[in-house]
């Protein structure tokens, strides 16, 4: 299994991704981009769809990636995987291709859970060998951030705004893990930037698997959760360790936890330092606080109750 | 170039680079890292430093690398 030094080996071999980007600082999603790159051996393409890491990674006439890189649209990042995928199988049925080649779709939460959720589906269907990473920052970053399916209940949201009638989104977010892992895929997963070790053991567990993969990696974004730009990392560790963002992977239908804090932090440390959820702590407030904290319960015991027999 | 010394081994660091994300001082799993007053990144305790590559491993820029004495380091072409 990956440890720095290997990672940082296969970054020696071929840099597949390269500074002088225009991604925030205290960004997640290089964070993220990195470490799943560096911990995949075989030659890898990848595949973009329209969000932040398009927008500040190709900005014309530079690019961050030296690697095969195709960006197509916003909804299709899942399609343009299948149309690769499906070419390399037949250029190698013909003996015109000799390598293993690796897929790698990369699309952020608004990509993967509104606009291009039915593309993934129907990849995920029909069974495309490719990993589908979504760095999920919980709203439409690259566009002022507007709120999506990911977007966490009473978050405070550009289209979702705080105000006498309203204390952000009025609904909960998507479960997109599950949704994936009901396509029966081989690997579907739930990591975070926070934890590399993990990422990077998920991201080689998810390209070794023979069809589809699924990665949904927790990605801060400073920006619009409004934070300090330095403490993106431990924010998204106390995502992890409230139990918010459990980490967890689905290997061929069986669910296995891969970390349970062993004393959970209460949801409000979570909450505090982010700017979004400033409202929650103004008088009046309370009980969404607790109907915060029981949704989070409520989520992490019935992920208990799926790993049961496996952890 | 900022270049942080310890036997064998250095850190250096590209103070142009940085965007001061704390995202080394975070990962750093021996407190070796901090950021200074412009918001750049310092190794403070280059002392303790293991010379993991961690750091260098989660910099989204680029701006910090760790290196054997052997290999020589010449600053980066452009500088951004």
């Amino acid at each position: 299994m990956p440890n720095t030094k290997e990672l940082a080996r296969h970054e020696e071999v071929q840099k597949r991704f390269t500074g002088a980007h225009a991604l925030c600082a205290g960004c997640g999603i290089p964070v993220c981009v990195r470490t799943i790159l560096n911990a995949i051996e075989e030659p890898v393409v990848v595949i973009n769809a329209t969000g932040c890491l398009e927008v500040a990674t190709t900005r014309y006439p530079t690019t961050a990636w030296n690697i095969p890189w195709i960006h197509v649209a916003f909804e299709n990042a899942a399609a343009v995987a299948s149309g690769v995928e499906a070419a390399y199988r037949a250029l190698r049925r013909r003996g015109k291709v000799s390598q293993e080649i690796r897929f790698v779709a990369f699309g952020g939460d608004g990509g993967t859970y509104d606009i291009g959720l039915q593309a993934l589906s129907g990849a995920l269907e029909r069974g495309h060998r490719f990993l589908y990473v979504c760095y999920d920052n919980e709203a439409y970053m690259n566009t002022g951030n507007q709120r999506s399916g990911a977007t966490p209940f009473a978050a405070q949201t550009s289209t979702a705004p705080v105000g006498e009638k309203s204390f952000g989104k009025s609904q909960r977010r998507k479960d997109l893990t599950e949704i994936v892992a009901a396509h029966h895929v081989p690997y579907v997963a739930q990591a975070s930037i926070s934890d590399w070790y993990d990422l990077a053991v998920k991201a080689r567990k998810a390209v070794s698997v023979d069809g589809p993969a699924f990665l949904n990696v927790l990605s801060t974004c400073p920006r619009g959760w409004g934070h300090p730009t330095d403490q993106s990392i431990k924010i998204a560790r106390v995502g992890v360790e409230t139990c918010y963002w459990p980490l967890y992977e689905i290997i061929e239908g069986r669910w296995y936890v891969n970390y349970i804090p062993e004393e959970r932090v209460p949801i409000t440390e979570w909450l505090r330092p982010q700017r979004r959820f400033a409202h929650l702590f103004e008088p009046g407030h309370e009980a969404l606080l607790a109907q915060i904290q029981r949704q989070v319960d409520e989520d992490w015991e019935k992920l208990l109750r799926k790993c049961e027999g496996t952890a | 170039m900022n270049r942080y010394e310890q036997g064998n081994f250095f850190l250096a660091i590209e103070p142009r680079r940085c965007k001061g994300c704390g995202v080394c001082v975070q990962s750093c799993p021996q407190g070796v890292l901090t950021l200074n007053g412009e918001g750049k990144v310092e190794a403070k305790e280059i002392a303790r430093c293991v010379f993991c590559g961690l750091c260098e491993q989660r910099c989204p820029d680029f701006a910090i690398s760790v290196h054997k004495e052997r290999i020589t380091l010449t600053p980066s072409p452009s500088p951004l």
